[in-house]
């Protein structure tokens, strides 16, 4: 089940903290049981026919671990490794990417494999490299293993992060699964920041959808998109997809706090990245550390004595990433667009190198323009479609400059785009920061920040309410 | 305090206030969920899931207020398409229509006609406006609309086929009427003011080409008795994005002010209302409170949507029976063509399926027969559907 529904924050979200807290007085094992329980149940309400995989992942990555932890050492313990990724990366490929396999096969030798109707089990790729780096960390001894099924049950089904990350470690979960402080600072920062991954998703993201598939899907349907709008469309989906799924983060590492949880960041202003580099170290951050831990230093990461296997592995990385984003080929392109400009940045340095500050300037507005191309791969309807969207937004295509549709957008949503532009730099924060040491204004702030937080809320669940409820755009992954 | 902390106090006020709110509109909205919760031995974990999900959100407590702070903020930053509903310039809300295939109800329409001719039926297309003009559409920039572009492919074709058309949108023109007056602020439908004209632009072709002449006390407006409700109602559109976004309408019944009575029958409810006008076509619960959300003053007419209503007025100075396949629009309009008509049978094709129209006629024999549909029916495949 969504997070960002009235039907999670209203009817759900109030009775499970409500049972939450009053299990207090007892030992925390009962509250982790009624976690997990509420986990499990969320995911079946909202995919009640592929509960039964989640269940499997728990059991199967909880006997992995007894077996790992007890074969450590031995000479079996590598293959019975090798054995619990591939059980776990069978099941995602097999869920994940039979349809993408059959079809591919059937475009080059002809229709004679059978495409099938395979459900998708969502939030699949999150909860799968969970378990894949909960094994791994229990082979490599980085982890203590409990012998309760509940630590690693509640690990990979916790619902907050179940469907849409952020991609936790289980060495960063199981000491707070195991002891951890609730406290009224927590909560009420965990409510803060729910509410404001919540209006993120609801007033920024879902807003700047329409703008997005306007274009996007305007261009599929044969109409001319101008150059103007496509360039509107690329930026409103570069920043929903942001706002969307830092939203999502949000509610997550709130929704943790209310539990007494700390959840790691997932996001940090990735917009303002210096570099592409940089810009993968700030955007879905556990996803990024999870392929430089589980992936890329197990290859050799970027300490290899020849240039050729660090473009390698770049290579394997890469690709996986953009795989992992989705099966179709238009991840796997966008994983590649990624893979050239990160080897551009490690063989040659830039920009760090680079001793002129606009140089450097530069090679930051550059890295923006790359990141919104990339954003024009990842939404567009197939690799046919993101040339023609290319050429669009670069007058192309037998297009106009600018068009009535664009006029009509920006008048539409300019408030929102400004208002998202802003949210996306630390400038509100920095802000804030300064207005609270102007005398007075601290003063103030205890009475306005909840109102205006009270009236983003209520703004946001009216939004929903006028059903203008988007799906997570991370939900096929 | 040092600023750290207050910040933090402000973090425990709004966490108490966010608390406080959950917990009320969780209260309030139990009976959302029990209700769905009834259905679930017979549809279902998954089905109720999603129901429940569904139904939460449409039945949510404080709905309209909601509904109505959206509009506002909307207004306030100067939206003009929230919903699928868009304010035009002039202020008024409405949908807008996509482009549609009309070969098939032009084709429908022609064979339907030409049975007509056979059997010696006249018949007569009567093209109602949209709520959006041909010749000033008032869409914001950027906005596009193809109900006008539908109905103009639709008619030509039609024509073509011998089809005898009026099309109420050329009459608005050629009287120099202001289209967007006779529209609700809030609602895709005419006034009943227009719904008048459109009556007497009828009766007007009956005239001129069938030769059937009534007193033209029938058609005068000044015969007629108007009863205004201020601020009473909130259209279709209007309910989509709140009563702050668009305003409100009023409302008015018009009644002859001569002797007339009627009955009307619904007999899939198995209603039947004889009397005064008023008393046969008013249902007036629809007004007995202000309500801009669970009430329709424009159900006022006839009561509501309904597959076939039959209407009979013994003394109607015209001795025959028409048919009319109907819209939304043609309420206001059918009770004043029972006025004039002995018998007025009234069919919606959206919702009748007790037998084919062509059935329906050999079975009832009527006089005439005329469809009058607005230019959102040429998306209603079924509407042209006749055997």
């Amino acid at each position: 089940m969504s997070m960002s529904t009235p039907f999670f924050i209203f009817a759900f979200f109030p009775v499970i903290l409500v049972i939450y807290y009053l299990l207090k007085p007892l030992p925390i094992l009962y509250r982790n049981i009624w976690l997990l329980i509420v986990s499990l149940f969320l995911y079946a309400f909202g995919a009640p026919k592929v509960i039964l995989i989640l269940v499997l992942s728990v059991v199967l990555n909880y006997l992995f671990g007894i077996f790992l932890d007890h074969y450590r050492g031995s000479k079996y313990s590598g293959w019975l490794l090798a054995f619990a990724i591939l059980v776990n990366l069978s099941a995602l490929f097999f869920y994940k990417y039979t349809n993408f396999a059959t079809s591919t096969l059937n475009s080059v030798f002809g229709d004679s494999i059978t495409v099938t109707t395979i459900l998708l089990p969502i939030g699949i790729s999150f909860f799968t490299f969970r378990a894949v780096s909960y094994v791994i960390d229990v082979y490599r001894g980085n982890v203590i293993l409990h012998k309760n099924p509940i630590y690693v049950g509640l690990y990979i089904t916790f619902f907050p992060q179940l469907i849409s990350g952020p991609i936790d470690r289980y060495s960063n979960m199981e000491t707070q699964i195991a002891d951890r402080k609730e406290s009224v600072q927590l909560f009420s920062e965990g409510i803060i920041r729910f509410v404001q991954g919540f209006c993120k998703k609801i007033i920024i993201a879902d807003s700047l959808a329409i703008l997005a598939d306007a274009t996007f899907d305007g261009l599929v349907a044969g109409d001319s998109v101008s150059a103007a709008f496509a360039w509107l469309g690329a930026i409103a989906f570069t920043l929903q997809i942001y706002f969307d799924f830092s939203g999502y983060s949000d509610m997550a590492i709130g929704i943790g706090k209310m539990f007494g949880f700390k959840t790691p960041e997932n996001f940090n202003f990735p917009y303002i990245a210096s570099s592409i580099t940089d810009f993968w170290h700030r955007w879905h951050i556990s996803l990024s550390t999870w392929f430089r831990d589980y992936i890329y230093f197990p290859l050799g990461g970027s300490r290899v004595p020849k240039k050729s296997r660090l473009v390698f592995n770049l290579f394997v990385v890469w690709i996986l990433t953009g795989i992992w984003h989705g099966a179709e080929w238009k991840f796997v392109l966008w994983g590649l667009f990624y893979f050239v400009l990160l080897t551009f940045e490690k063989l040659t340095g830039w920009p760090k190198r680079f001793q002129n500050k606009v140089a450097k300037i530069l090679y930051r507005v550059a890295t923006l323009f790359a990141i919104v191309f990339g954003w024009v791969i990842f939404k567009a309807d197939g690799i046919h479609s993101v040339i023609q969207y290319l050429k669009s937004m670069f007058v192309l295509d037998g297009n106009m400059l600018t068009d009535a549709n664009a006029y009509f957008y920006v008048r539409e949503y300019a408030l929102i785009l400004i208002a998202a532009l802003l949210l996306s730099t630390p400038l509100p924060g920095f802000i804030k920061e300064k207005c609270y040491r102007i005398k007075g204004m601290a003063s103030l702030g205890i009475i306005m920040r909840p109102l205006i937080y009270m009236f983003l809320f209520i703004y946001a669940v009216s939004s929903c309410i006028l059903n203008t409820y988007n799906p997570f755009i991370y939900n096929n992954f | 305090m040092k600023p750290d902390k207050k910040h933090r106090a402000g973090n425990y006020l709004f966490a108490v206030a966010f608390c406080i709110v959950v917990l009320y509109i969780g209260a309030k909205n139990l009976p959302n969920i029990s209700q769905s919760l009834g259905n679930f031995q017979k549809d279902g974990f998954e089905k109720t899931a999603i129901l429940m999900n569904l139904s939460y959100t449409e039945d949510f407590y404080i709905k309209y207020p909601l509904i109505n702070l959206n509009g506002l903020v909307s207004k306030i930053t100067g939206r003009t398409y929230i919903n699928k509903i868009v304010k035009l310039n002039n202020g008024q809300l409405t949908e807008v229509v996509d482009q549609v295939e009309v070969t098939d109800q032009a084709n429908h329409t022609i064979d339907f006609y030409e049975k007509l001719e056979e059997m010696e039926i006249p018949f007569l297309y009567v093209q109602a406006p949209h709520k959006i003009s041909k010749y000033d559409s008032q869409l914001p920039v950027g906005i596009v609309d193809y109900s006008n572009e539908n109905a103009d492919r639709y008619l030509e074709l039609i024509t073509k086929g011998g089809v005898p058309v009026l099309d109420l949108r050329e009459q608005i023109q050629a009287e120099n009427l202001d289209h967007y007056s006779l529209f609700f602020h809030t609602d895709h439908h005419w006034t009943p003011e227009a719904a008048f004209w459109a009556f007497s632009e009828v009766m007007n072709y009956a005239d001129k080409n069938w030769g059937i002449q009534v007193d033209p006390m029938y058609t005068d407006i000044n015969s007629y008795t108007k009863e205004v409700y201020k601020d009473q109602a909130l259209g279709s559109a209007g309910k989509r994005v709140g009563i702050y976004f668009g305003g409100v309408d009023d409302f008015t019944l018009i009644y002859p002010s001569f002797d007339c009575t009627m009955s009307v029958s619904i007999p899939s409810k198995n209603i039947y209302r004889g009397g005064t006008f008023e008393e046969a076509i008013f249902d007036r619960s629809q007004l007995e409170i202000v309500n801009y959300y669970e009430l329709t003053p424009y159900d006022t007419y006839i009561g509501g949507e309904y597959a076939l209503v039959q209407h009979h007025n013994q003394k109607a100075p015209i001795q025959e029976k028409i048919l009319v396949l109907k819209d939304s629009f043609v309420r206001p309009v059918q009770a004043y063509l029972a006025t004039c008509f002995q018998d007025v049978d009234v069919l919606d094709l959206r919702y009748y399926d007790s037998m084919s129209v062509m059935e329906y006629i050999e079975k009832t024999n009527p006089d005439r027969v005329i469809i009058m549909y607005n230019p959102y029916m040429l998306l209603e495949g079924s509407a042209y559907v006749f055997e």
